[in-house]
């Protein structure tokens, strides 16, 4: 059986432009190389630091943004070579959940019409049935049927995020991405929405890709997760393997910096990994190269490909060994 | 000229009854309702809290840079003993850098973008301490260099040219470079990468050891906090709801709320499959003050117990050891561990 979502081999870069012409002096890769598979009813945490392209990866997924070369595949068809009207049928399948919902909603609108709209424009349901989908997807997402002649400024963020999550169920996708959908909400409210994410995933089977910079919230809701380091996955594996067993040295690192709680753990330095680097002049060989702890002269010459360690496991470093 | 060193006994910073408020359509929004503080000699203190919860505006408010529409109704900030609040200008700017240093959230927004990293430091030395430009650039150099931003060229290099971790450094810089007895770090570390925190955090745990200055850690984040504090306030609607050494309350806070953020929060030891304990509800609206307690609304533990007065009263403080209190009606040491029931340890209230 294929997977919901297939990514081969993707490639998305940004230009740089200098000058009063705007001539391309560059380009940032910000996804280079990145195949994915994302099963139905699985989440998929994707992991990663500022400007690493786990938003631009998302972004393509949906079809947002263009790669130069690689094949992003949806229920089988791929998504940048398909007419136009099945392209936006097939688009139904595939919603998006933003980080700040408040600037994804017309201000001038009710919360109500926003979600009802997308109803409208997939012309999903008879008419008469819309409003009541409406009301019905508003409870399931907690909140109530008044709630729907609101305008936005008058919603609290944990409620504008529930009518983010709102619109984006209305359609019934297989597939939601959420990029960063709690980042923006404070820890008391981030707990409701992730609870909710999580209820609704099991109850619509939801397939879900997860963009997040925060470990312990990918933890809480991921089922497999990928690392990803300027514009590679750097390693990827099921939620036990990967916090139980990381391999990768930045997935390590990227553990070892979370703050934790506990007060005893104090005394332990963590990792210096030094600066990010330039996005525009990456290293030779492995691009982590130059934070890495364990780096090797090998590593200026090979680009370590994503290799299988385990089961489902795979890890892009030269001095990982396959368990045998 | 260093000033002559304080008792141990003696805090370095008191606050006593502090009210700011910000004007509105809908009337003064209180984000500081009643604070009572005290910061001693060379500690971290942790102020936690989520957004609007005050803890911004009171960091604001010890160096009285609130600006209009919001105004410090009341109170008092000792600062070694002189109150901040009646200083004149000439006296405050004596104490804006040279007793208390500052770090915000977004240092980008804070460095001059037609100056080099070098000269925010130099200017404060030039201006502050006298000396001279080539002495100034020097120190600036050296100061730079305890930050982790060894060479020349750091120096030299424009804002722009800086990451978002080589900023803050700066910014540490300056708020070192007149070796202040005291740090108002808001949020120092919420802009960064996770990575690159942990460097910041430890920069700073380090540069406090080393000068001896006190710290008041602004934050939204406990692991922050768990990290580098001695003592941790936790804010809530404008007030201070428990305040107590860092040990107590991360691991038996007696408030509900403190107990609720500790809960909510995902962590990376917690088990797979564990459900997080979300709080339900909203922040009140702070330009329509409750009668109670201003929890009351979203407390579990009022529910649990069904206490009306919590709705109708405002919470005493209850002391629960030598520098641990909570302002709640219920307060009782509380275990956090997550696999058992929360239960109150003690206390038939």
């Amino acid at each position: 059986m294929i997977p919901l979502v297939e990514v081969r081999d993707l490639h998305v870069r940004y230009p740089l432009r200098k000058g009063v012409f705007g001539g391309v002096t560059g380009y940032v890769h910000a996804v280079d190389g990145v195949d994915l598979d994302i099963e139905s009813g699985e989440t998929v945490g994707l992991v990663g630091e500022s400007g690493c392209g786990k938003s631009t990866l998302g972004r393509t997924i949906l079809a947002l943004q263009a790669p130069v070369s690689g094949r992003v595949t949806l229920r089988g068809k791929d998504l940048f070579d398909l007419p136009q009207n099945e392209f936006q049928r097939l688009r139904r399948h595939a919603q998006l959940v933003f980080q700040n919902p408040k600037s994804c909603l017309d201000p001038r609108r009710t919360v109500g019409s926003s979600v009802r709209m997308a109803l409208d424009i997939q012309d999903m349901l008879e008419p008469s049935e819309r409003s009541a989908a409406v009301e019905a997807i508003f409870l399931k997402v907690g909140l109530r049927r008044e709630h729907q002649a609101r305008y936005p400024h008058e919603l609290s963020g944990g409620q504008l995020q529930r009518i983010g999550i709102a619109r984006a169920l209305i359609l019934r996708p297989e597939l939601i991405i959420c990029d960063e959908p709690v980042s923006a909400l404070d820890v008391s409210v981030q707990a409701q929405i992730l609870n909710l994410l999580k209820d609704l995933q099991t109850e619509f089977s939801l397939a879900m890709l997860f963009i997040s910079h925060n470990l312990a919230v990918v933890k809480y809701i991921a089922d497999r997760v990928a690392v990803m380091y300027y514009g590679r996955i750097v390693e990827i594996a099921s939620r036990r393997e990967l916090f139980d067993n990381p391999r990768h040295p930045y997935t390590k690192a990227l553990l070892a910096a979370v703050p934790s709680m506990d007060l005893d753990r104090r005394a332990e330095q963590p990792t210096s990994l030094g600066d990010p680097p330039d996005p525009t002049r990456l290293p030779t060989g492995c691009r982590f190269r130059s934070r890495c702890p364990i780096a090797s002269e090998a590593c200026a010459k090979i680009d370590p490909p994503l290799t299988k360690i385990g089961a489902g496991h795979e890890v892009a470093c030269l001095a990982v060994a396959p368990t045998p | 000229m260093s000033p002559t060193p304080l008792p141990t006994s003696q805090p370095l910073l008191v606050i006593r009854g502090l009210n700011t408020r910000f004007r509105s359509p809908r009337g003064f929004v209180k984000a500081v309702a009643n604070v009572d503080l005290k910061v001693r000699a060379g500690e971290i203190l942790g102020v936690v809290g989520e957004s609007g919860s005050g803890k911004s505006a009171l960091a604001l408010s010890i160096l009285r840079l609130i600006e209009a529409p919001g105004e410090i109704a009341s109170g008092e900030i000792l600062f070694e003993g002189r109150d901040i609040l009646k200083m004149r200008s000439r006296e405050l700017r004596q104490v804006r850098g040279r007793g208390v240093g500052v770090i915000f959230q977004q240092p980008q927004n804070c460095l001059n973008p037609v100056r080099r990293a070098g000269w925010h430091i130099a200017e404060l030395l030039v201006r502050q301490d006298g000396l001279g430009r080539r002495a100034a650039w020097e120190a600036a150099r050296e100061l730079l260099r305890t930050v982790g931003l060894p060479g020349p060229e750091m120096a030299m290099a424009y804002p722009h040219q800086l990451s978002g971790g080589q900023a803050q450094r700066v910014m540490i810089a300056m708020a070192l470079a007149l070796r202040p007895r005291l740090i108002i770090a808001d949020e120092p570390t919420t802009a960064l990468d996770v990575t690159v925190q942990a460097q910041i955090l430890e920069l700073l745990r380090e540069r406090c050891r080393d000068s001896g200055a006190a710290m008041i850690l602004v934050t939204h984040d406990l692991g922050v906090v768990a990290q580098l504090a001695d003592r941790v306030a936790v804010m809530y609607a404008g007030r201070i709801v428990e305040e107590g050494p860092a040990r107590a309350m991360l691991t038996t806070p007696a408030h509900p709320y403190t107990l609720g953020l500790l809960q909510a929060a995902p962590r990376l030891g917690a088990d797979a499959g564990e459900r997080l304990r979300d709080i339900p509800g909203v922040i009140p609206d702070l330009s329509r003050p409750l009668p109670g307690c201003p929890f009351a609304p979203r407390c579990a533990t009022r529910v649990e117990r069904n206490l009306a007065r919590c709705l109708s009263d405002p919470p005493p403080a209850i002391a629960l050891g030598p520098s641990h209190r909570a302002n709640c009606w219920a307060a009782a040491p509380m275990a956090t561990s997550s696999s058992e029931p929360v239960r109150a340890a003690g206390g038939s209230r």
